[in-house]
């Protein structure tokens, strides 16, 4: 292995990715280092959870991806043995908290006792008889995170990690997440909340439309960034509509099944308001983050 | 492909099964069913000798044939599907395992729990006949036990094919029932009515007839109890005709080859859905 590889845990190298005649990546590059804690930011349909599943080795795609030298294309299993991934939402699975720590314990050939030691680490102990469809939002978004750190992986990858959660819920894992930074931990993560990023993160790469917009560190971009996220929770069959209300007005809203996210400079927080009422949506409930 | 891998998959495959609710109402019927008919194994020999074993063991191959493919295509056809539709597969996949391990996981968790449901309805009726009448018929359930296992294990391959292709556990289903409704009435029907308007020669016919994997299945069920393919009418008559002394190796082997190039297929199909 090189120096540069040891040194860069991870390297993307002109990754592209077309669905059809879209193209979702475009010609993307740059490396990690090893103790880096990188956010990727950008809206909807920037490319963020495309480029993880490119760095997975979970689709085809050009160009290549390597972590620790081993490319994600032709090595898969080996690079994802090196990768602890935590996914927006936990799936609903039907086994045991237990049974499913078990499993990806044996999957990852861990010591059998270091799950147990996790789920107290992370007080999910007393949740072991329960199925992980069970838990909370929050609960299985600590399991996740206790299932990625199973075999004390080198790189640990976050796609929205707190994209469900509720403001206290959110703090509380990028709590945690912070602890693992401090230990030194390889850290990349997606992120629509700048609030997020200036948590978590050392360097920041931009992404817009499967392109680089700008990479650089904290501090070099935070001013030019927005200062307050306003959450909303709102009836399904109003996201769509609310979306796109917001995204004519000029804002870049990231949405789930049941929130919208809209990151927006202090004295234009009103701006938002303005836009759903003219379209006569009711938020059922909404929090706001300011990033002091 | 690591073997210790796909040992830990389909251990816990065969612990998902058991907690289907599908699968546990699919066991559970099998098995009282083949009770029942032995039951009536029991009672026909003692009333009318063996003729009314005769119309049992008629029964066995009708139930086998409604059931089993009916296990088999829903079960298999669930099994990828409903995984992408909860997104468990796609956290499986970011796992250190390939697609290739997770598919072998999951046929032979399912070949397995479904090998054991049938084994068990068939070995608790061969114990219900033993104990009550002496065994008289037991041989029945005996001999369609190796041809039940090929039917539902085809039809698993099968139910696969369609779980590879689908992204919804509903979609999957829909899919699955109308297959079975093809394989066990349109099947045979369709092609009685094509070779009336075709005009089929006799080998066309057949060929045409033992690619189902459930008319496979029903000729060498009738083959193994009879002896002969005389019950069939004509069709057996050609097949007797064309296969002479071959035909339950041919049979075997239209199976297998169901079960293997079946699963061979879904895995392909599987792998480009995913990997696009």
């Amino acid at each position: 292995m090189k120096n540069t590889e040891v040194l860069h845990l991870i390297q993307f190298r002109n990754v592209t990715k077309r669905f059809g005649s879209l193209r979702a990546l475009d010609s993307l590059s740059f490396d990690i280092r090893s103790g880096e804690s990188v956010a990727l930011w950008g809206s909807n349909g920037a490319g963020k959870t495309t480029l993880i599943r490119c760095l997975l080795g979970v689709t085809r795609f050009d160009g290549d991806v390597l972590v620790e030298g081993l490319s994600s294309k032709r090595q898969g299993k080996d690079v994802r043995q090196r990768i602890g991934y935590v996914p927006q939402l936990m799936p609903y699975f039907d086994l045991p908290v237990g049974e499913m720590v078990l499993l990806i314990t044996r999957l990852r050939g861990a010591p059998p006792r270091e799950g147990l030691e996790l789920l107290e680490q992370f007080s999910l102990a007393e949740t072991r008889r329960n199925p992980v469809r069970s838990l909370s939002g929050g609960m299985r978004q600590k399991l996740a995170l206790t299932l990625a750190l199973l075999g004390n992986p080198a790189l640990l990858v976050l796609d929205e990690p707190t994209a469900n959660l509720d403001a206290n819920t959110q703090k509380e894992l990028l709590g945690m997440l912070n602890d693992l930074k401090r230990d030194g931990r390889t850290i990349l993560f997606t992120s629509h909340r700048w609030s997020e990023v200036r948590s978590l993160a050392d360097s920041v790469v931009h992404l817009e439309k499967g392109r680089i917009l700008e990479r650089g560190s904290v501090s070099d971009l935070a001013p030019e960034r927005d200062h307050v996220s306003i959450r909303f929770e709102l009836a399904s069959d109003l996201i769509v509509r609310a979306e796109s209300a917001l995204r004519t007005a000029g804002f870049v809203p990231f949405t789930t099944e049941s929130h919208i996210t809209v990151a927006v400079q202090d004295r234009a927080k009103m701006d938002v308001f303005t836009v759903l009422r003219a379209e006569d949506i009711s938020p059922r409930n909404f929090d706001m983050e300011v990033d002091a | 492909m690591s073997l210790r891998t796909i040992a830990t998959l389909t251990q816990q495959e065969l612990l998902d099964a058991l907690r289907n609710k599908w699968f546990v109402a699919y066991a559970i019927a099998f098995v009282l069913l083949c009770v029942g008919l032995a039951m009536m194994i029991i009672n026909s020999a003692g009333y009318t000798g063996i003729s009314g074993f005769g119309r049992t063991a008629a029964g066995l191959i009708n139930l086998v044939l409604f059931l089993a493919p009916l296990m088999g295509l829903t079960l298999g056809a669930q099994a990828l599907a409903t995984e992408r539709e909860q997104g468990t597969l796609a956290y499986m996949l970011a796992q250190p395992v390939s697609l290739g391990e997770v598919f072998m996981a999951k046929f032979l968790g399912l070949a397995i729990a479904m090998s054991a449901a049938v084994s068990i309805g068939f070995s608790l009726s061969s114990l219900a006949i033993i104990s009550w009448s002496g065994g008289t018929g037991v041989d029945v359930f005996l001999r369609l036990l190796p041809l039940t296992l090929l039917l539902t294990l085809s039809t698993l391959s099968i139910g696969l094919i369609i779980s590879a292709q689908a992204s919804k556990t509903v979609t999957a289903l829909g899919l699955a029932v109308v297959m079975w409704l093809l394989l066990v009435l349109l099947g045979s029907l369709g092609i009685m009515g094509m070779s009336i308007v075709v005009g089929l020669s006799p080998t066309v016919l057949l060929i045409s007839s033992i690619v189902n994997p459930l008319e496979a299945f029903r000729i060498g069920a009738v083959l193994q109890i009879r002896g002969s393919l005389e019950l069939l009418g004509p069709a057996g008559l050609v097949a007797r005709d064309r296969i002479g002394d071959m035909t339950t190796t041919v049979l075997t082997l239209v199976m297998v080859v169901w079960i293997i190039g079946g699963a061979f297929v879904a895995y392909l199909l599987a792998r480009r859905k995913e990997f696009q």
